[in-house]
This record gives structure tokens, C-alpha cells and sequence, in this order.
């Protein structure tokens, strides 16, 4: 009962507020679009024809074509997939790792707490692009390994907040309660301590979309993410850099949809914050 | 990196090199033994300064990352200013003018600028301000002991501002909120009430003690600086420890790599102590015994 309306309430707020709603707008029309790739993008992203090639945007190619004569709006759509899934994906596994570390420092305390937040500590100091980029090297190129480039630097995020929030949670009554009773250490920290931590943790997991899409893409844009002919926007404004005078519009349509996606998943992520967690605005 | 197609002995000897020289090279490298073998050494070595070789320059890393260390901490800091510059006044101006068409303006810039890709803002100023209206130098770096001062400011000038950008778009929304913040604390009202003019309220009450939580962010988001820096430097083609990096991972240079990683983050660790100490300039309270 306490558990729906604290979603009713909090989807109440989310309307109310227009920023939000603007994003989750801009979130849904970009996720409808990688879904029906196949079906709304009017050419294959991939089809070659260099008699029409760095065409202008006009009727019969919205946004132009590229340096192959590809049709730059099918490989805009087919690359909404790529930066959803990598996005959605990257969070998914930081934030599950983040959690596992920074429930298991918080809870246990001592010297396993010790041991992971240092070694936290040791990942924050690197910037996420070189950070990501050097797992990029370790792991090798491909969409997987892509994923875990941009999960990795947004680990110790997810840990440090679970962590404190776990802190708080190990001294209410109900925990002592359930330790009191004989529940084992992995039932209190599922049943109780983890539910119970967790807004804070969704919060920070919609606002870090938008940090693993740019990391992801900043590496392709660099060339070690998602390597061509893959629609990528990436990789696609980074390819057009080399016609900028004669195309700009190869690079600056690229880098338009990665800023839409950025500003929807930003958008969202504030008015989540906002109305699960107002303690957390920046 | 050790799991990558492209093996760095193969890179350095060549595609036609013979088994048995290839298996000597590895060797000499160290590259045959197990890896926490290599990492001990590799840590060993950093205790007493070396960064190891470079594979393909044969080059120490250490002195080819000091050379070029000084470009991307002329970036960072030059974009770092360009951001404070731009933030303070428009974070101030959306504060005291809450709810105006200002206010709206600043922050509508500020969320386009926290959501915008610092490539594609790089992309965009050559495409402007070098190709199209010839303002400044679209590549390169420029020394000031070598090409003289105007010319290093002019080209510095478009990285800058790319860089800047997005920082100054995260400083001027915290700068709004805080200021918003302390601007409804009681001893705003009472310097008010002491007939205090409002210019004076806000840069002696109110921005003074605001100055603090943005300071903290300057210092948590010089990491966010420091890999923006990394690709700024490959749109602009400037010689610093990023583009190094970007370079020794299209030639499986992984000591390089390895030395750039380590680098920036001494850089990033020694920045956030100097926040740390910052702190008793500008609040009185904080002192560090």
C-alpha cells in the first residue's frame, strides 16, 4: 500500500513538472524511433550511392547524405538503438556492481569497507573518458565491451550512495529487529536495508544515462567504440568531420540527436530527482 | 590491452618479421611473463619515477609526458577560467532576477550547455569561427616562448571555449541554486535591513558564501575537465597528455597509456588538496590543524 502511493506521488510531481515531462517526452519519441527502426527509416543505413553523395538535406533526403551517398536520417534512426541500448545498458551494470560493492562496504563495515571505498576512491580519480578508454584497450572493440567501458567509471557513484544510504538504514529499529530474530546478513540486506536505500540510487542511475552516452560516444567519436559502417553518432560526426566545409551538416545532425538524447535523459533525471529525493538538488 | 588484436612486438618489427625475433623482442620487453608480474614491475618502476619506455618512439614516457603535460594543463586551466568567467555573472544575474526572461535564458543556455558533446561544440567553432568567419586557428598550439603571446592566446581560444562551455553551463546552475540559497538567509535580511545597497548584499552576503559549494564542484568535476580535455585535444589537433593517449591506443603503446592514465589522475588527486585548502581562504570556519 505505502509503496504505491509513494509511486503515485512521485508520478504526480513528475507531471507537474514541465522540465520532466519535456524530457520524458523527448525520452519516449527517441525510444519509439529505435524501436521502429525497420519500419520508419526510409532507406537501409547502410546502402551505398555514390552518385548522390554529401548531399544537402532536401525532399528526398531529409537530412542529407553522406560522403557514401547514405541517407543520413535512416542511419540517425538506426543509431537511436545504439545510444539507448549502450545508455540504458551501461547504467544497468553500473549500477548493479555500485550497489553489490556499496551495499556490501556499508553493511559489513571494517576492513571490507575499507578495502572497497579506497579502491573506489582510486577509480573517481580517473576521468571517465580515460578511464573508459583504457578498458576499451584492455577489453577490445565491440558493442559489449562498450557497454562496459561506460559502466565502469559510473561504479563508484552508485557504491558511494548506496553505501551511506545502507549506513543510515543499518541502525533503524526494524533492522535490529530482523538481526534480533536470527535473519541472515544476505536476507536483511535484500529484504530490508536494500529496498529501503534504493531512491536515491534510481535518481542517480537516470541522471548517469546521459554521462554513458556521451562517454560512449565521446569513444567512438575517438574511433575505439563502434567502428563503421555501424550507424553511430558518434562515429558519424567524427567521419564528417573531414568534409566540414563542403557537409557541415554531416557533423552538425550527429551532434544534435546525442544532445537531445543528453538533454531528455538530464530533463528526466532532475525531475526524478526532484520528486523522490528533493535533499539530493544540486 | 594485453588481450587486443595487435601484438607490440609485431607493431615494432613488422609484419615480415621472423618468429624467433618476435619471441626475442617479447622477451626483452618482458612481454612473456605472466601479467601481475609485469604489474609488480610496473609498480616497482613508478615508485622510483619510470613510467617505462615507449614501444614505438623507444622514448622514456615520463619525458615525453612532461612535454606535453604543460599544453593540456594550459587548456584545463584556461577553460576552467573561461567557465568561472562566464558562471559567476550569469549564475548571479539568474538569482537576483529569478523568474525573468534572463533567468530563463541563462539556465535554457545552461542545460543546452551541460547536454551539448564537447566534440561536436569543437566541431561547431572551427566550422564557425575558423572556416567560415577566419577569427581564430581552427588546429594547433601555439608556445608563447616560440610564437609569441597573441598567437597562443589565438589559438587558444576555440579549445578553450569548447572546453569551458559545459563547465561554465554546470557552474552557472550551481551558482544560481546556492546563491538562491544563501540569498534567503538571515543575515541577507539583516544587511537589508542596515540599508546595505543591493550590488553590495549580494557580492560581500551573498556570493562570498556561495563561493563554497562551487569551489567543491570545481574541484570534483576537474576529472570531468581533464577527459574532456582528452578529446578536445584530438578535435583540435593540440600536443597534450590526451591526444598521446588517443595515439598510444591506435599504436598498442600501452606504456604510454598506462603513464597518461596515471598522470592525470596525480593531477586530478593534487587539484582536489589544493580545493581542500582553498577552503580556509574562503571560509573562515574551516581550519586544518
Amino acid at each position: 500500500m505505502r509503496k504505491q502511493s509513494l509511486i503515485a506521488e512521485t508520478l504526480r510531481k513528475l507531471c507537474r513538472n514541465k522540465g520532466a515531462m519535456t524530457g520524458i517526452v523527448i525520452i519516449a519519441m527517441l525510444l519509439l524511433t529505435a524501436m521502429l527502426a525497420p519500419i520508419i527509416a526510409p532507406s537501409d543505413p547502410n546502402a551505398i550511392d555514390l552518385g548522390n553523395r554529401l548531399l544537402t538535406p532536401c525532399a528526398t533526403h531529409l537530412f542529407g547524405t553522406d560522403q557514401f551517398g547514405r541517407d543520413i536520417l535512416s542511419r540517425i534512426i538506426y543509431g537511436s538503438q545504439i545510444s539507448l541500448a549502450v545508455g540504458f545498458s551501461a547504467v544497468a551494470v553500473g549500477l548493479l556492481l555500485g550497489v553489490l560493492i556499496g551495499s556490501s562496504a556499508g553493511y559489513y563495515g571494517g576492513i571490507v569497507d575499507h578495502f572497497l571505498m579506497r579502491t573506489m576512491d582510486t577509480l573517481y580519480a580517473f576521468p571517465a573518458v580515460l578511464l573508459a578508454l583504457a578498458i576499451m584497450g584492455i577489453l577490445g572493440q565491440g558493442l559489449l565491451n562498450l557497454v562496459l567501458a561506460a559502466a565502469i567509471p559510473s561504479i563508484p557513484g552508485f557504491a558511494r550512495v548506496t553505501r551511506s544510504t545502507v549506513l543510515a538504514q543499518r541502525e533503524t529499529v526494524y533492522v535490529e529487529a530482523a538481526r534480533a530474530y536470527g535473519a541472515s546478513s544476505r536476507r536483511i540486506v535484500w529484504k530490508y536495508v536494500l529496498p529501503n536505500s534504493i531512491a536515491p540510487v534510481i535518481v542517480m542511475g537516470a541522471l548517469r544515462i546521459s554521462t554513458a552516452i556521451l562517454v560512449a560516444s565521446s569513444l567512438s567519436f575517438l574511433g575505439f567504440g563502434i567502428q563503421p559502417p555501424t550507424p553511430e553518432w558518434g562515429a558519424m560526426l567524427s567521419a564528417g568531420r573531414g568534409f566540414i566545409v563542403r557537409a557541415p551538416h554531416l557533423s552538425i545532425i550527429p551532434g544534435l540527436f546525442i544532445m537531445l538524447v543528453v538533454l531528455g535523459f538530464n530533463l528526466a533525471g532532475d525531475g526524478l530527482r526532484d520528486a523522490l529525493d528533493p535533499r539530493l538538488r544540486g | 590491452m594485453h588481450v587486443t588484436p595487435g601484438d607490440p612486438a609485431l607493431i615494432m618489427l613488422g609484419a615480415g618479421a621472423r618468429a624467433e625475433d618476435l619471441q626475442a623482442l617479447r622477451h626483452n620487453l618482458g612481454l612473456d611473463q605472466p601479467i601481475y608480474v609485469q604489474y609488480g614491475r610496473f609498480l616497482s618502476n613508478i615508485l622510483r619515477g619510470d613510467l617505462g619506455e615507449s614501444i614505438v618512439s623507444k622514448r622514456p614516457v615520463l619525458s615525453a609526458l612532461l612535454q606535453r603535460l604543460p599544453v593540456t594543463l594550459v587548456l584545463t586551466i584556461s577553460s576552467l577560467i573561461i567557465a568561472v568567467l562566464l558562471a559567476l555573472p550569469l549564475g548571479t544575474l539568474s538569482a537576483i532576477r529569478r523568474a525573468s526572461i534572463l533567468d530563463y535564458g541563462s539556465m535554457s543556455f545552461a542545460l543546452l550547455g551541460v547536454s551539448a558533446p564537447v566534440f561536436w561544440v569543437g566541431v561547431i567553432f572551427i566550422f564557425i569561427f575558423s572556416f567560415k568567419l577566419s577569427w581564430f586557428p581552427g588546429s594547433g598550439y601555439a608556445s608563447i616562448s616560440g610564437d609569441g603571446f597573441a598567437a597562443f592566446i589565438r589559438h587558444l581560444i576555440l579549445p578553450g571555449f569548447a572546453l569551458g562551455l559545459g563547465m561554465a553551463a554546470l557552474l552557472a546552475r550551481i551558482t544560481r541554486s546556492t546563491l538562491l540559497d544563501v540569498l534567503g538567509e538571515d543575515y541577507v535580511r539583516t544587511a537589508r535591513a542596515k540599508g546595505l545597497r543591493e550590488g553590495l548584499v549580494v557580492m560581500r552576503h551573498g556570493l562570498r558564501n556561495a563561493l563554497l559549494p562551487l569551489v567543491t564542484v570545481l574541484g570534483l568535476q576537474f576529472a570531468a575537465l581533464m577527459g574532456g580535455a582528452v578529446v578536445t585535444e584530438t578535435v583540435f589537433a593540440l600536443p597534450g597528455v590526451g591526444r598521446f593517449a588517443v595515439y598510444g591506443m591506435q599504436s598498442h603503446d600501452f606504456p604510454v597509456v598506462q603513464g597518461v592514465v596515471l598522470v592525470v589522475a596525480v593531477v586530478v588527486v593534487a587539484v582536489n588538496v589544493l580545493v581542500d585548502i582553498s577552503y580556509v581562504a574562503l571560509d573562515p570556519r574551516v581550519k586544518y590543524n
